[in-house]
Order: structure tokens, then sequence, then C-alpha cells
């Protein structure tokens, strides 16, 4: 009860500080001279409901959602699978420490020009943008969260004679999942960012697209209106994050308890990757 | 004379310390044969768990030779440390089966059968789906002992492996603990502060102390009566006499220190 009255709280100062920002706006660009460079929420708003009846805007938002996830997916997935492998050999992990922080740090702007040398001006191009600006940034807090493991977990582990990959798979990879999952969410915005760039450079279609071409005819009511459309793609992304880690236990349960002993104990687990 | 499961030789351990290297233990001879059971006695500090951990190839000595039965280490090795170490993402049933899932082996229904027999027997049925946060220290001990017994080792050992445990529920364990190591002829070595317990289980007794900890003594094995039940075994002259002697030297050796 006391939950709900609290998540009820937090909603209503949400709501509070949404409305404060909106009314501020709307007085703000009420002036037609600070309009031109504002906008304001109602014009913002006809702009979207326009942009949605008569310009494809779900089609822009689908190519972002559908490029950044990609490139998301695939930089978390490569990323976080590495970062916890090196956790077999700090000589390489080491070794690979530098080269990692390197390629991580280059701004990605300044190789967007390369990119499309390489991959063309289509879709591969956004995707290999929002990949390579997670994937490194994954890798390295992924190895951070197989080191950071208990190392009193493995010494049971060693004691009772377990094999190297068992104790990969049995207390390395649910030992790190809090910070995998955690880099995920703090990625969302870098992977989005990369996909967003892509766009910006060279594209057809997306939201970057639209508020490059809205920018440059002086629409600001459509560039912002796009620029929610990634505001919103962000939180969705970040929501699935959440939603991933509040399933956290029954993935690594999947992943690193037998699927008898898992069974036999847990009908609960079972509820609580299912659960909402 | 049976043969040996663990040979100690004239180790030393030392630890970093800052610039400079201490000894922890030095001088350690031991030697436990197969299905013995040797309980470590000592002052806090002395080393008992450096030999320990020793024992489990966690750390290795820096002089002197150890050996373990390889043969025995192939039927698995039991640990139970000082704290626990339960894996907070396992559920009690989960974090106790996980011997049966280590060295390769292949586990069957009748291990699962096993581990909640031992979880029942060690009354901790009803719980089988909690998580360690939401188990008591005694619970969360039981636990870490069905962990290191339920896959029949060959090895066992154990920090203090009841130091949580209340004190009824104490006696139950420590006669469910020997005859599990007994019937399936594990070799155990259990550090403990408790002197009773040390005596009523162990077929061998080792007293450990100073700084850095070396052996002072060891007590073989003693004729006493009644030693399956702790309640009235502590009441022979003959426990007490044990006993007796045991305080004197772990006294001694407490003051000299």
């Amino acid at each position: 009860m006391n939950l709900i009255k609290g998540l009820d709280r937090v909603t209503l100062i949400r709501g509070l500080i949404a409305l404060l920002l909106l009314f501020g706006w709307e007085i703000l660009g009420s002036t037609e001279t600070i309009s031109f460079f504002t906008s304001s929420p109602h014009k913002v708003l006809g702009e979207f409901l326009k942009l949605l009846i008569e310009g494809n805007l779900l089609l822009h938002f689908i190519v972002t959602a559908g490029e950044a996830s990609a490139g998301l997916s695939l930089g978390l997935f490569v990323g976080g699978v590495i970062g916890l492998l090196l956790w077999y050999s700090t000589t390489l992990a080491r070794a690979l420490h530098p080269f990692i922080l390197a390629a991580g740090s280059v701004p990605l702007v300044a190789l967007a020009p390369l990119f499309i040398v390489w991959f063309g001006i289509g879709i591969q191009m956004k995707i290999a943008l929002s990949f390579f600006s997670t994937v490194f940034m994954t890798l390295s807090q992924s190895y951070q969260g197989a080191c950071k493991v208990n190392a009193q977990y493995l010494d049971v582990l060693t004691a009772m004679q377990a094999r190297p990959h068992e104790k990969f798979i049995k207390v390395i990879v649910p030992g790190s999942l809090d910070w995998v999952l955690g880099s995920m969410r703090l990625n969302i915005g870098l992977g989005l960012l990369g996909a967003f760039l892509g766009e910006f450079i060279a594209s057809e279609a997306g939201l970057g697209h639209l508020i490059l071409r809205a920018s440059s005819l002086y629409n600001t009511s459509q560039a912002f209106a796009a620029g929610f459309g990634i505001a919103a793609l962000a939180l969705i992304f970040d929501s699935f994050g959440a939603f991933i880690e509040r399933r956290k236990t029954a993935i690594v349960q999947l992943v690193s308890v037998p699927r008898a002993i898992w069974l036999s104990s847990t009908s609960l687990s079972l509820k609580r990757l299912a659960k909402f | 004379m049976k043969s040996l499961d663990i040979l100690i030789n004239d180790v030393a351990v030392r630890f970093r310390k800052q610039n400079d290297f201490f000894l922890a233990i030095k001088d350690i001879h031991l030697s436990c044969a197969q299905g013995q059971f040797v309980s470590v006695l000592g002052p806090s500090g002395c080393g008992k768990s450096t030999l320990l951990r020793l024992l489990a190839g966690l750390i290795t000595p820096d002089q002197g030779d150890l050996w373990r039965n390889p043969e025995r280490l192939k039927q698995g090795v039991g640990y139970v440390p000082q704290s626990y170490e339960l894996l907070p993402w396992r559920t009690l049933l989960q974090n106790a089966f996980i011997a049966s899932e280590l060295g390769g082996s292949k586990y069957t229904r009748a291990d699962v059968d096993r581990v909640e027999f031992m979880i029942d027997q060690f009354r901790l049925s009803g719980f089988q789906n909690l998580y360690p946060h939401e188990l008591s220290g005694g619970m969360s001990q039981r636990v870490a002992l069905i962990r290191a017994l339920q896959a029949r080792p060959g090895l066992l050992l154990c920090d203090e492996p009841f130091s949580a445990v209340d004190y009824v529920s104490r006696h139950e364990l420590n006669i469910a603990f020997k005859n599990e190591c007994a019937t399936n002829g594990i070799t155990c070595v259990m550090v403990t502060h408790n002197i009773e317990e040390a005596i009523y289980l162990s077929d061998k007794i080792v007293l450990m102390g100073g700084a850095p900890g070396t052996i002072l003594n060891e007590y073989p094995y003693r004729y006493l009566p009644n030693r399956s039940n702790p309640v009235l075994c502590r009441q022979s002259s003959e426990f007490n006499l044990f006993f007796n002697e045991i305080w004197s030297d772990l006294n001694e050796s407490y003051q000299r220190s």
C-alpha cells in the first residue's frame, strides 16, 4: 500500500514537472520571433499529428528503431560475450586493454565519413555506427564485471574441483550480470546516437533524416516533433532493459542451473520469467 | 595401516603485507589416513583457516610439500568456508545441488533425490525455494554443509561448520554429519573452536598455536564410551580427562603467545 502511494506521488511529481515545462515553453513560444527558434508545444503537437497522418512518421520511427535495436543488440551481445570471455586470460585482457580503450574513445563523428566508404549509405552503415558506439564500452564494462565477481564464490568452486568453464558459467556469468545489464542500459543512449548520427550524415528515412530535413527548412516544430520521437525511442528501449533486469534471476538460472533441478524446484522460476 | 589421503611435510606459507612478507604457518607436518576425521583446534589467528585453504588447493605452499591423494580428488572435494558463500542467485536447493554439476560429471535423478533427502535430514524442508538472503545464518551454514556432503566427496574440508547453528541442533547435526562421513568413507579435516565437538567427532585432533602458526600437539584416537551420543559421551570420565588435557595445552599456548 505504501509502495503504491509512493509510486503515485512520483507519478504526480513527474506530471507536474512535465506540465510546468510545457507551460513555460508555451509562454516562451507565444511571441512570433522567439517561436521561430523554439517553436511551442501546440505547434509541435500539430506538426506531430501532421507528420503522423501525412508524413510517414511511423515509418521513420520504425526505421530508426530497427537500425538502433539491431546495432545495439549486436554491440551489447558481442561486447558482453567477449568482455566476459576475457576473464579466462588476465594476460590477454591486460594486453588488449589499451587497444580497447583507444578504439572506444575515438569520436564517432570523426569516423562517420569512413563508415560511408565501408558500408555505403544504406541501413548497414547506421547499424555499424550504432554497433561501434556501444561495443567497446560494453566490452570493458563486462570485463570489469567479470573481475569484480566475489572471489570467495570462485574459491568454493575451485576447492570443489570445478573446471574453468564450469566456474565461468556458474559464477562469472551470473555474478557479473548486474554489470552487464547495467552497462546495457547506459549504452542505450549511445546506440541511439550512433544510428541517429548515421541518418544525419546520409539517409533517406529515419528520425535523424527527418530532423535534418526539418532544420534545413527552418521548421523547428517538425524538428522538435522528430526529437520527441527519439526520446520516446530511448524510453521504450530503457523500459525493455528494465524488463530484462527484473527477470535477471530467472535468466541466470536458465543459463547456469541444470534443467532438471531448475524445473523440479521451480514452477517458481517459470513464473518469475513470465511475470509482468 | 590404511592408505594415506593427505600428507603435509614441513610446509610453510607466507603472505604479503604491504612490502613485507610474513609467515602465516610454518613447520607443518600432518597426515590423514583414508576415512579419517581430523579436527584442528587452536586460538584465533593461528593459521587454521590458512591450513584449510592449503588443503583445498586455494593457496600453494611456499616451502615443503603438500600431497593429496589424486584418486580421492577425483571423487570430489567438499568445502565449507567460514562464511558459507552460498551463491545469491541460486535457491537453497540449487545451491545445495551445485556439487553434482561440477567436475564434468553427469547428475542423475538419484542425485536430486539425495539432495532433497539431505535437506529434509538437516531440517530445511519447506525452505528449498528461498534465496540465501532470506535464510538465517544457521540455515545458510547447513546448506553449505549439504552442498559439501551431498556428492559423497573423497575429501571434506570444513571451517567451523557448526559455528552458527544453535546448541540443540548442533548435536543433531554433529551426529548426522559424522554418520555421512563414516558411511561414505569421507576423509574430513575440520577446523573448530569447540573442544567437545572435536573430541567426540574426531579420530585425531591437531592443536595449532603460536605466530607464525605451527602444530603444537597431536592427539591420536582414544576410546570413549557412547561416542555416537554427544550428550552421554561428555558425561564420561574419559571424556573429561581428554577435555582437560587439551584445554590445558590450549591454555598454555594461549598464555605464551
